[in-house]
């Protein structure tokens, strides 16, 4: 028997020393490909040796709204890249002799509130992989009150990558060119998505309101700075702030612009040359590609700097701006969540539940069929294209709020969607049951039509599932047609204008997708649209 | 007492057996790599892709021993692009091609898709987990698009110091990477759990996770 246990004990001996310590392969992001730490480097040295040695006094420290960061000195040791579609980037954190916070106020219960957050500065090298050319650019990172007062944290030079990963950051970016301080770009995020951008350079006669959207998307905030030229003392006395506050009216005419700011700065010289007031005289060339900088102040230009937007986004695809009148930038509600405590859960900010407010119009709604205007009369289900809209966006809101954001719960996106837009239920069952009701039920029909009438029926607020059975006894899958403009995809192996859907599958929150997104290739030839009608 | 051992010897085999797994590839002397068919689900087939052109992505060297290899992964033109997603895998040895792969559908970045799990501290690039075996084996795990209906393809490559194949390819979601002191593995799941509006699972036929494990043993990668 000992024999047996010492066997034993051998055997188990070598299972458990059979795990070695496996070889450190990872890779490194160093590999000579689009766009390296050292190309980056070398052309950032390149650029900034030519400008100091005509500057001498090193990199001025005004610039847009006195967001550039003074003589700055980038950390390549800590740089990172990411790479999006054709646009290659370097972040690169950078220790300079400036600092920056900004302020909002707003006034609550009779009294002003002051919220500070640090801006986060950094210089990112861009590579257009199309063209092979070359930019570089200080990145002005400020973040939302909310934010901030969540990542306390969070490190944004690693956080937010220019071509990149954003984490959740909300709050706008400003890129400057770091020489001259010129505003190239800004892009405001919410919860790490962009919500709306605008490149500024371009012909002259767009300029003024691409500078305009700019201010909007940046929106009431003023900023302070202080310089440390030894100590790096930060403390509170040694900060100055802007003279001016950056309030968001924005409808007024002109006059309302700051003195810190370029938009009236240009001055147009003819010959498509428009000067910079700014600090050194600069030309910007008529079509925006470039403009020439004098940096020794003698009258003439010294270099000509080809500009590149730094964001990996075709800029005719930044998304339009919509203003969020209801989107607090205090607590990231929309609406306001950081009133006084609830009367109800006695929270604050609220813990209910979240209102229906999308839907006051239901105080009026007809007994019978639940809608406003009554459709009881009407020989469809059609509702209207902006209900069906708020109808998709809530069922991902509670299919997200309950449930997280990676199970599969399409069937219940689908039928809280429909909930929100008839005050109705469907069946509580898996999506291929769904299915089969749809299939069987004399409210729903099957279309067989195009694309674009599918598309053209939700923006007319039809309620329309797209939907995929599986036979084989697993899970199939549905999402609902939602209003919107087409989007270019292949279906069925040919590439198509395809309809938008919202779908709650398996790690899929989206309110509005293109259909190619929620079903696979070996699936669309069997997708078939349901209609209640 | 020797059919005390032969038996002892032979339920320790089993429970080796079951516990280890299924090897995923081996690697011959010269460094060949054999594949496991029964591992490697074949994507569905357009050939119309096999002629597209593609634009490649920022490449990733990844070093087996002492030789290295670019990894390219890149977007088929005229094709389905959702941002975030590439559809061909390339393996570079210097300027040589010696591994390409194509499918219809769409890989995912690795990380910084909003709303899409994220494995950034598994990896240290967009494009792939790497799975370190030995001194002369890497893995690549490359995680499909979730596409509803079906889990995403966990597409998994093997390189040596002078071969490069698809050892793996299934519908498998990734539902956790436990890495603990020397051991590495990977908790799959082959199939989707529908849900009630209580959260709970369905209570139907099939309607429960379908586990399956790969991991890393003495240089080896096992699946089971």
């Amino acid at each position: 028997m000992k024999i047996v246990i010492k066997l034993f004990g051998i055997v188990l001996l070598m299972l458990v020393s059979c795990t070695r310590d496996p070889a450190d392969t990872r890779p490194r992001n160093e590999a000579p490909g689009a766009l390296s730490v050292e190309e980056a480097r070398r052309f950032f040295e390149d650029r900034a040796e030519r400008t100091f040695q005509l500057t001498r006094t090193g990199i001025h420290p005004r610039g847009f709204r006195g967001l550039n960061p003074g003589e700055f000195t980038p950390n390549w040791e800590k740089a990172l890249s990411s790479q999006y579609r054709k646009l290659a980037s370097i972040d690169v954190p950078i220790a300079s002799e400036c600092r920056f916070q900004a302020v909002r106020s707003r006034f609550r219960n009779g009294e002003a509130e002051i919220f500070r957050v640090d801006i986060t500065q950094k210089l990112v090298v861009v590579k257009d992989l199309a063209t092979d050319s070359l930019g570089c650019y200080i990145l002005t990172l400020i973040p939302d009150p909310y934010y901030a007062a969540r990542h306390k944290k969070t490190d944004l030079c690693e956080e937010f990558l220019n071509a990149g990963d954003k984490g959740e950051f909300s709050g706008v970016a400003i890129y400057t060119e770091p020489t001259s301080g010129i505003l190239i770009r800004v892009s405001r995020y919410r919860n790490g998505l962009k919500t709306a951008g605008v490149y500024v350079p371009g012909p002259p006669s767009e300029r003024k309101e691409r500078i305009r959207l700019a201010k909007k998307l940046i929106g009431s905030v003023r900023i302070g700075r202080t310089v440390s030229v030894s100590t790096r003392s930060w403390g509170e006395d040694d900060w100055w702030w802007d003279d001016d506050d950056y309030d968001d009216d924005y409808d007024n005419d002109d006059d309302d612009y700051d003195d810190n700011d370029i938009s009236d700065s240009w001055t147009d010289l003819g010959l498509g040359l428009f000067e910079d007031g700014c600090y050194h005289q600069t030309w910007l060339d008529e079509d925006g590609f470039g403009y020439w900088v004098d940096y020794d102040d003698d009258g003439h230009p010294d270099r000509y700097i080809h500009l590149l937007d730094p964001d990996p986004d075709d800029p005719t695809n930044d998304p339009p701006y919509e203003p969020d009148d209801d989107f607090c930038p205090f607590c990231g509600g929309s609406p306001c969540s950081c009133s006084d405590p609830c009367p109800i859960c006695g929270s604050d900010p609220c813990s209910c539940p979240e209102d229906d407010s999308s839907f006051n119009e239901t105080d009026n709604n007809c007994a019978q069929c639940g809608n406003n205007p009554c459709t009881c009369n009407q020989d469809t289900h059609k509702t209207t294209a902006g209900k069906l809209t708020s109808a998709a966006k809530k069922g991902v809101e509670i299919v997200t709020a309950k449930y997280g954001t990676v199970k599969a719960y399409c069937n219940q996106g689908v039928r809280e969607a429909f909930h929100a837009a008839f005050n109705k239920e469907l069946p509580n069952v898996n999506a291929n049951e769904l299915i089969k009701h749809m299939k069987n039920s004399s409210e729903w029909g099957k279309l067989n039509v195009s694309m674009s009438e599918i598309q053209n029926l939700a923006n007319q607020g039809h309620f329309i599932v797209a939907s995929w059975v599986n036979t084989s006894g697993g899970s199939g899958h549905v999402a609902l047609v939602v209003p919107g403009e087409m989007q270019g995809g292949t279906w069925c192996g040919e590439w198509i204008a395809l309809p938008v859907v919202m779908d709650t599958g398996a790690e899929c929150r989206e309110e509005s997708q293109k259909l190619s997104k929620s079903f696979g290739t070996n699936k669309h030839s069997q997708v078939e649209f349901y209609i209640y009608e | 007492m020797r059919i005390l051992i032969i038996i002892a010897s032979l339920l320790l085999g089993s429970t080796v057996q079951a516990q280890t797994g299924t090897p995923v590839f081996e690697v011959g002397a010269n460094g060949t790599i054999a594949t496991n068919p029964a591992l490697i689900e074949p994507f569905y087939d357009i050939p119309k892709i096999k002629t597209l052109s593609y634009i490649s992505n920022n490449p990733v060297r990844i070093s087996v021993g002492k030789k290295d290899y670019d990894i390219k992964t890149g977007c088929l033109e005229q094709w389905d692009d959702f941002g975030y997603t590439f559809n061909v895998i390339t393996i570079y040895s210097g300027v040589q091609k010696i591994f390409e792969l194509r499918q219809p559908d769409n890989w995912r970045y690795t990380y910084g898709i909003p709303r899409k799990v994220s494995y950034r501290q598994y990896t240290d690039n967009q494009y792939f987990i790497p799975i370190a075996l030995s001194e002369k084996a890497v893995a690549l795990a490359f995680v499909g698009w979730p596409y509803g209906g079906d889990t995403s393809y966990l597409t998994i490559i093997a390189l040596t110091g002078s071969d490069a194949k698809l050892v793996f390819n299934k519908h498998m979601n990734i539902n956790a990477i436990i890495r603990s002191g020397n051991s590495y593995s990977l908790e799959l799941q082959a199939n989707i759990v529908e849900y009630g509006e209580d959260g709970k699972p369905f209570d139907t036929p099939n309607n429960v996770p379908d586990i399956h494990y790969l991991e890393v043993k003495d240089g080896l990668l096992y699946f089971r």
